[in-house]
């Protein structure tokens, strides 16, 4: 099955809980006529035309779900704007990280290993097991494997607690938005803005 | 300005006096009147909370601080109709809870100004809860409690001292309890309360440090902290000179007292930090007013004014002293409403007994008082504790970190309180 197909249903699986087949067949129309993919404006302009039952940050997150964390159902497949979301994420970790290092050498070390430690909880896959693993150990530059948004969220979630632990919550906020200010500067923000990885 | 505040009050007055056809239904109407009114202002407390609780947490949490204000008045006010105001004023046999009254419908006037004010009353006991626990408290645990604090816990607690309106009497209150206006019934009670609330849901992300060090996590707007106590202590000659329940003339001097109290508690406060030598605090300087006003809530009624400037004064420095005494033992209370409350409600209820007027320092009297600040802590805080504890267990009361990292304004409600100005938001936006 191509990679056009397997978004194709993964996507018609995420807009199963609001509507009805002619409705996803139209949504998917849309789809089609998109020649870029982006999942985020897809899904603005399905909410938009089909109006859904439901808040349309719920909306987005079923689909996100259905098309990037839903891999070991069998429906996940690579999309358009999953290495861009991977790289924004490598800068905004990285950032902190280094934020962090810079505010207080020892704790960036710490969160690193903690980290490390937990990232059988992120639910990622062997191989973006192993490219995390890589990536936090200083071995790559950044994660060498997609990454689900959920286990992003969870890995700078994870930070911030050690940095309100280290520095006082009053800082681990300011040090955030730096980075995440840093994040923005590059070019895949403008497809993956840095806030929705938080 | 005064001219149509004159007016005002003319035309509200005006047809009651003027329907008044005996002497006995004017004495109603008048006291209907002052009742209403200072319920009214009782009311205006809740926008006063809000604006000091709010501005005292930070503005990622701004929304969630207000919508907490606003909406345990709501709830409350309908817990207290169906459920409080018959516990704690209903027919009172045994001297422990009301038993009628429940679910008023078909009453007599009075009754149904007397149920607006203690509703008021109320609403205040359990919105003293939210600004303990802001910043890190799910929304809907903190809603149900307030509604049990509401219907029950306060008003169980109100039926020993103030019970009963309909026949028998509260035991407290037998024993010669004196709380006029509630500085124990009302604000030690929901101190109490916030208390057990802090305890369940520990302190917000690195309030302490790994060494037990306080962190100060400075609130957003001190400008409405400000104008949030000057609400307050506005309101509070509704609650205080209410609470005559009759338009009498001793009103005058239960006003002055509660607003030298108030004045001496800010004084208090500011003294006991120069002698601290710490710096003047605009949060420490407004708390302390108002923990002269709970102070004197007691006995604003039985003081003479050199004794109301008393109170308030030691109520101020307690205050300052309590704040410190919470932090060593990494509690975390946002906006020090334990201390004011709390502690202040209960040196308040000891001073009423203490400096009676033309019975200072009556040994019996002070023992009663103590059994009742006793009383207070061990009932309000216990059931607090346990009802804590079971909302934390079946529906969540301590918000998860990413909660807390987001701001609960964006986690509980998908707002932010100043969309314009909020430029390091740290959650994804808002469609």
């Amino acid at each position: 099955m191509s990679i056009s197909m397997k978004r194709r249903d993964a996507i018609a699986a995420g807009l199963r809980p609001w509507f009805g087949e002619e409705e996803i067949a139209t949504a998917l129309l849309a789809l089609e006529e998109d020649a870029a993919f982006n999942l985020q404006r897809f899904a603005d302009r399905v909410y938009d035309r089909l109006a859904p039952a439901c808040p349309r940050r719920e909306f987005h997150r079923a689909l996100v779900r259905s098309v990037f964390l839903a891999g070991e159902e069998g429906t996940s497949v690579p999309a358009a704007e999953d290495p861009a979301q991977t790289r924004v994420f490598a800068r905004l970790l990285g950032s902190y990280l280094k934020l962090l290092a810079a505010q207080r050498g020892p704790a960036e070390a710490t969160v690193r290993s903690y980290l490390l430690e937990k990232v059988d909880r992120f639910g990622l896959s062997g191989s973006a097991r192993k490219g995390v693993t890589e990536w936090l150990s200083g071995l790559a530059h950044e994660p060498s494997v997609p990454l689900g948004r959920e286990a992003m969220r969870q890995m700078v979630n994870l930070s911030y607690v050690l940095a309100c632990e280290y520095l006082g919550p009053v800082a681990a906020d300011r040090l955030l938005s730096l980075a995440v200010k840093e994040a923005e500067g590059i070019p895949e923000a403008r497809i993956v803005p840095p806030r929705t990885l938080l | 300005m005064w001219r149509y505040l004159s007016l005002s009050i003319f035309l509200t007055l005006f047809p009651a006096l003027a329907c008044a056809q005996e002497p006995g239904d004017l004495r109603i109407s008048l006291d209907t009147v002052w009742l209403v009114t200072a319920g009214a202002l009782v009311f205006f407390m809740q926008a006063g909370f809000a604006l000091l609780e709010s501005g005292m947490a930070r503005s990622k949490n701004a929304v969630n601080v207000i919508m907490k204000n606003y909406t345990d008045v709501c709830f409350g006010s309908l817990a207290f109709w169906l459920v409080g105001y018959g516990l704690m004023f209903g027919a009172n046999p045994t001297g422990w809870f009301g038993t009628d009254h429940f679910f008023l419908g078909d009453a007599e006037n009075m009754d149904y100004s007397q149920l607006f004010f203690q509703a008021m009353f109320a609403a205040t006991a359990a919105t003293i809860a939210s600004g303990a626990m802001a910043e890190r408290t799910h929304y809907w645990g903190y809603i149900v409690g307030s509604v049990v604090t509401t219907g029950i816990i306060y008003a169980v607690f109100g039926s020993w001292a103030w019970g009963s309106l309909y026949g028998g009497q509260g035991w407290l209150k037998q024993m010669g309890f004196v709380d006029f206006a509630g500085s124990s019934v009302v604000h030690s009670v929901g101190a109490w309360c916030a208390l057990a609330g802090i305890l369940v849901i520990g302190p917000r992300l690195g309030r302490f440090g790994p060494d037990g060090e306080p962190r100060a996590i400075q609130g957003h707007n001190l400008t409405s902290v400000a104008l949030g106590g000057f609400i307050l202590w506005l309101a509070w000659f509704g609650f205080n000179g209410g609470s005559t329940g009759h338009a009498e003339a001793r009103i005058g001097a239960i006003v002055l007292n509660t607003h030298l109290a108030a004045a001496a508690g800010a004084v208090g406060a500011v003294l006991m930090l120069l002698l601290r030598g710490r710096p003047v605090l605009l949060t420490s300087t407004v708390n302390g007013s108002l923990g002269g006003l709970v102070a004197v809530t007691a006995g604003c009624a039985t003081l003479s004014p050199t004794f109301a400037v008393v109170t308030g004064a030691v109520a101020g420095g307690l205050m300052v002293l309590a704040t410190r005494l919470m932090e060593r033992l990494r509690l975390d209370d946002v906006v020090g409403a334990v201390p004011v409350h709390g502690v202040c409600g209960a040196w308040g209820t000891l001073a009423a007994g203490l400096f009676y007027n033309g019975d200072l320092f009556n040994p019996d009297r002070i023992a009663v008082q103590l059994i009742g600040i006793a009383a207070g802590f061990l009932w309000a805080f216990v059931a607090a504790l346990f009802m804590y504890l079971i909302i934390d267990r079946v529906m969540g009361l301590r918000a998860d970190t990413m909660c807390e990292q987001r701001g609960l304004d964006f986690s509980e409600h998908c707002e932010v309180g100043y969309p314009e100005f909020q430029r390091d938001l740290l959650h994804e936006e808002i469609r």
